[in-house]
């Protein structure tokens, strides 16, 4: 017969009530219960007991119980933010700030003629380049919602008609683009901040953050495009990857379900950028501002004055910049109106000096002019050292892509030819495409890895228009042969391009001789 | 080993009412405060039941349940998603509870210079309780108010509230071996005490 202490069942009895004890335990206890009608009674006393405990009626309902709430976190939430300066600790340290402001002060009067000095150093800097007289921001008065218009579209309006704009283009495989041109109607409509916070339904946190960011980019933007008293105007060569960086660090700051209603709202209005990294955690609010506030500003500049291009590296102070234009637009509001007076005569004048000049050996940079647009190439699909987008994760700098919008033409097996004259190539694993794409030499097609949402490995290749309808023509001709043939010789259909293209050439040359 | 936040991109469109504690939490954290709410209306019964049962005094627990709140608004941003919300939510309770219940020893000792022992006797007059003239509900607030607080607690928690005893554990901060033997010992304690009115 099993024995309890009377530790030892009040301990079982609980478990047992709880239903904590195994079958065979359980058994057991009831055995040992059967037997022993006082443990029996006792254990039927706790289970009434249980029962009156759990029967007990919970207190009434308070309907105002929120609104005291309410109420209790608000003034807690005030006492923490009273300023600090009314808080009785800071006296010593106010003290302690006008003492440091007199010391300063005296140091100050003692070597004003050291401090006066390095201002004068500063200002010879801006004076000694190649622009000249006073130096004003192009973009004097941009607010948050251009700011991101820019961001979005790349795009800046350069008056109030919205028909002269600055756009810039960013092709992974193309280069990077500046264009300055006239248009018949508005491209894209006017960007609200408040609209597209909205629609990406952003916390507070999130839209301070994008707010500052805008902020801090807006400098940055008023920094890259500069004018001079001579009507010299200076661009920046990283205001091709600036919107990029703030697309990439607008995207950091959102979380993964909002992310996906960027790259929604992306597609929907033909930006092009896409993310990759739709599934990285939302960063920290400091962390994207941080990663805006370290990166460098490039100091190479296009140059253009009404009669002449050059590629220079500049140095100037921005804050003496800013200054002075405060000063300026204070003064007579006269800088907005010289701007456009200079981008007219820019625009105005037929014959450039420069058609196609060459201004940077490493980085070919070509500036065109037409009649009603002014084009600043950069050829290398450059990503800037200087400005980049954010690392969303250490093992990856980059996860926003720029991107044409796809224009599929023909589907012959896995290659599709797109609008934007390159051909892409969906490879699975060791494909005899993949190996004739690594026989060719990189000097004939410029070629890279483009790493598509599709999370399947395609390959982006660049050619010239003339291979793209030689192209086409055998891509029917592929489709006919489909059943027969799954795969591509790329080298002879290439070669037969390419002498087309020679044959084409030189008829051409021939018919301008005769002419 | 820290849970990770995970807010479901599907509950993006769904009501706040609806969302899950930890999906409140997130959108809390990310700065929208007005969520708060949700949290509250969801749990502010059961906390105030919590309080009630522990002091037996309406007066207090509206106060005290708000002074959890303001606790709860003040460390949210810092919730960790290491244990459910409610868990932290009770524990921040039985915490401003045990505080509550130290204040009131505080002044009882001024007043009166009497310290209430909280080591049990069954055979202590003052845990008897009196059946001639409460009823059965009053008894048992009564017996529930004499048990000391270390027995008090696993037993609201596990009885009146339907915790585990792995939650109770987290709650009280103890063992899950500590929660069962106290649970044990309490229960018999309050039967002790309820001994006339099971005779009857």
């Amino acid at each position: 017969m099993t024995y309890f202490s009377r530790q030892e069942f009040e301990k079982i009895a609980t478990l047992y009530l709880d239903g904590e004890l195994a079958q065979d335990e359980a058994k057991s206890f009831e055995a040992y219960l059967a037997e022993n009608s006082g443990s029996a009674k006792e254990l039927n006393e706790l289970k009434e007991l249980r029962r009156l405990l759990q029967a007990r009626s919970p207190i009434e309902e308070n309907d105002w119980f929120w609104l005291k709430l309410n109420n209790r976190i608000e003034e807690h939430e005030r006492k923490l933010t009273i300023p600090i300066f009314r808080r009785r600790s800071t006296y010593a340290f106010s003290s302690l700030l006008l003492l440091s402001a007199f010391v300063i002060g005296t140091i100050y009067f003692k070597n004003a003629a050291v401090v006066k000095s390095f201002f004068l150093e500063k200002k010879n800097q801006v004076e000694s380049s190649i622009l000249s007289g006073n130096i004003l921001p192009f973009f004097s008065n941009l607010d948050k919602n251009k700011v991101l218009q820019f961001a979005l579209f790349g795009n800046l309006s350069l008056d109030s008609s919205h028909t002269t704009e600055l756009q810039v283009t960013n092709d992974a495989g193309k280069g990077s683009r500046i264009e300055i041109a006239s248009l018949a109607e508005p491209k894209y409509l006017n960007v609200s901040f408040d609209n597209f916070a909205d629609e990406m339904r952003m916390t507070t946190t999130q839209r301070n953050t994008v707010d500052s960011l805008l902020e801090k980019c807006t400098e940055r933007l008023q920094a890259s495009v500069l004018i001079d008293e001579h009507r010299r105007i200076a661009i920046n060569e990283e205001l091709t990857n600036l919107n990029k960086m703030m697309v990439s660090s607008i995207a950091a700051s959102l979380e993964p379900h909002q992310r996906v209603k960027f790259q929604r709202y992306l597609a929907v209005h033909n930006v092009p950028f896409t993310i990759a990294s739709l599934n990285a955690p939302a960063a920290l609010p400091n962390k994207v501002l941080q990663h805006v506030a370290s990166i460098p500003q490039s100091k190479k500049f296009v140059v253009i004055s009404p009669d002449s291009v050059s590629f220079a590296e500049l140095r100037f102070n921005l804050d003496s910049i800013k200054k002075t234009t405060k000063q300026i637009v204070q003064e007579n509001q006269q800088q907005r109106l010289m701007a456009l007076h200079v981008m007219r005569d820019v625009l105005s004048k037929q014959k450039m000096l420069v058609e196609a000049q060459s201004l940077n050996e490493t980085n070919p940079v070509r500036v065109t002019q037409g009649n009603d647009l002014f084009q600043i190439h950069f050829e290398q699909p450059t990503e800037l050292p200087s400005i980049q987008e954010f690392p969303f994760d250490e093992n990856s700098s980059s996860r926003i892509f720029s991107r044409q919008a796809p224009k599929i033409s023909r589907v012959p097996n896995n290659v599709f030819i797109e609008d934007d004259s390159s051909i892409l190539f969906e490879l699975s694993g060791d494909s005899v495409v993949l190996r004739t794409l690594k026989s060719l030499s990189q000097g004939e097609l410029q070629f890279e890895l483009f790493d598509s949402l599709l999370n399947s490995p395609t390959m982006r290749l660049r050619i010239t228009p003339n291979q793209r309808k030689k192209l086409e023509l055998r891509a029917n001709e592929w489709n006919s042969k489909r059943s027969k043939e799954n795969l591509v010789d790329l080298d002879s259909l290439l070669e037969e391009a390419n002498k087309q293209e020679q044959i084409e050439n030189i008829k051409l040359k021939s018919k301008a001789m005769d002419l | 080993m820290v849970k990770p936040a995970i807010i479901n991109i599907a509950e993006a469109d769904i009501p706040y009412e609806q969302q899950s504690d930890d999906s409140l939490i997130t959108l809390f954290q990310n700065g929208e405060k007005a969520v708060f709410r949700f949290l509250v209306e969801r749990y502010q019964e059961r906390i105030r039941n919590l309080i009630f049962s522990i002091f037996n005094d309406s007066q207090i627990v509206d106060d005290l349940s708000q002074e959890v709140f303001v606790k709860v608004y003040e460390a949210l941003p810092n919730f960790r998603f290491q244990s459910s919300f409610y868990t932290w939510l009770y524990r921040i309770t039985v915490n401003k509870s045990r505080d509550e219940i130290r204040k009131k020893k505080v002044k009882k000792i001024f007043m009166f210079g009497v310290f209430d022992n909280e080591d049990y006797h069954s055979s202590d007059p003052a845990l008897q309780v009196n059946f001639d003239h409460d009823d059965t509900k009053e008894l048992i607030e009564k017996a529930l108010q004499k048990l000391p607080e270390k027995f008090k607690m696993p037993v609201i928690l596990k009885d009146i509230d339907g915790l585990s005893y792995e939650e109770i554990a987290e709650v009280l901060a103890c063992e899950v071996g500590t929660v069962k033997s106290r649970l044990s010992r309490g229960r018999m304690m309050l039967k002790e005490m309820l001994k006339p009115y099971f005779k009857n």
